[in-house]
């Protein structure tokens, strides 16, 4: 078996870092939003919690009201720098990013940004329980795979849904995400959404792309040319639809599809 | 009762569950609108209440304003999911659910961060869906709220 000593934990993680710095930087500059006297207010949001048991909910008031959520960001934050500067960052740590991620989550009614958050509670689980198997390579080994495979189905259960959607097939739901509520994109991308031809050929692109990025897998040549057709995708996205998260949180997870696809297991 | 608790708590814990159908949902989406009238004075238009802030080269690392703006979208996605698990319209008891407190928040929200919430003023808001392909847009009323005092 190869060594895990490199490098796809350390990017990962490294990575993850950035991302979730980022995330909780972005959540600090809208705190208004979520102050007494912004829109996602805790007295307003915690009666949706009283379906789970007291414990539970006392745990809540202390992390989600505010100030306290500031504190829980900014721990989660130092958490993160911590994963960012140190070479081997021990198990608790990452536990810890995950469980603040997961409590940041709740007070989102869920999430905050949908896909970005799967993906970033997803590394988080993954390298919680490497960093807890440190010495165990077969389930280390296990969990790069668990996240190739997930992340290649991220792109390939996204494309498939798309193909089966007769509005992506015929270039008209692209046009309607291009045109209007809720990404209003820049001019120029409603400016382009007005030719059918071209959005019809740009949603069989996407879909092509989306279906076949499990193929990334066979090879290292391949799977790096996939991954920098990914990067490119992902910042068209946050060009169009302003999703910058989504770059960080499945950059985080391309080590592990390239490592994986370096075993030549097909 | 069971099954919608059931299923609240999956969607508060849904960050756990990836679902990674992206861009699956309808192209129709809903738009909040707002309007205002000083002091028992006469109503304004209707207003789109949600714009999206500039995007910057620099909004690719850190983007708080736009992902607020996603999320207030997001708000207005989940008001509509909560309204149409309604067996029975229930004006009232739908005002006091969490959704509905929310987007009045959110309305609240932005006529401060706008200036326009003033002693004696009065605001209302509804949600339409804005439908697709029409030229001009067209709206399908979806919710209008009570006039609230400001």
């Amino acid at each position: 078996m190869p060594s895990l000593e490199f490098e796809p934990f350390f990017w990962t993680e490294k990575i993850i870092a950035l991302a979730v710095i980022l995330q909780g930087l972005e959540l600090l500059q809208i705190r208004r939003a979520y102050a007494p006297d912004g829109i996602w207010v805790w007295d307003t949001l915690r009666k949706e919690f009283e379906i789970f048991p007291s414990v539970f909910q006392r745990l809540l008031d202390v992390t989600s009201a505010y100030p306290n959520f500031l504190i829980l960001l900014l721990g989660q934050v130092a958490l993160a720098l911590v994963l960012l500067l140190t070479a081997e960052p021990s198990a608790p740590v990452v536990l810890g990013m995950l469980f603040t991620s997961m409590l940041i989550a709740l007070r989102w009614r869920g999430t905050f940004n949908g896909g970005a958050d799967y993906m970033t509670v997803l590394v988080l689980l993954i390298l919680s329980l490497a960093g807890l198997f440190r010495s165990n390579e077969s389930v280390r080994l296990g969990c790069l795979w668990y996240l190739s495979v997930q992340t290649m189905m991220s792109y390939f259960i996204s494309g498939a849904v798309k193909l089966k959607n007769a509005d992506w097939r015929t270039g008209r739901a692209l046009r309607g995400f291009l045109s209007g509520p809720p990404y209003e994109p820049p001019a120029i991308f409603t400016a382009i959404s007005k030719k059918p031809g071209l959005m019809r050929l740009s949603s069989w692109v996407i879909m092509l792309f989306e279906l076949s990025f499990p193929l990334a897998i066979l090879n290292p040549g391949l799977c790096a040319a996939f991954l920098c057709a990914a990067l490119a995708f992902h910042v068209l996205n946050y060009a169009a639809f302003g999703l910058n998260r989504f770059l960080f949180a499945w950059g985080a997870a391309y080590p592990a599809i390239y490592f994986c696809s370096s075993l030549k297991v097909f | 009762m069971t099954s919608n608790i059931t299923h609240r708590s999956l969607q508060l814990f849904r960050v756990l569950f990836p679902s990674w159908r992206f861009f699956d949902g309808p192209i129709e989406q809903p738009v909040l609108f707002y309007r205002v009238a000083a002091g028992g004075g006469e109503w304004s238009a209707w207003q789109v209440a949600l714009r999206r802030p500039p995007r910057k080269w620099h909004s690719l690392f850190l983007n708080g304003e736009g992902n607020l703006f996603l999320a207030c979208y997001t708000l207005l996605d989940q008001l509509e999911d909560d309204l149409g698990k309604m067996d029975v319209p229930d004006g009232e008891a739908f005002e006091r659910s969490a959704s509905f407190q929310l987007t009045r928040n959110l309305v609240c929200f932005l006529l401060r961060e706008r200036g326009e919430m003033r002693n004696g003023c009065r605001y209302q808001f509804k949600v339409s869906r804005m439908l697709a392909d029409g030229s001009p847009p067209c709206f399908e009323e979806i919710l209008l709220s009570p006039a609230y005092e400001g």
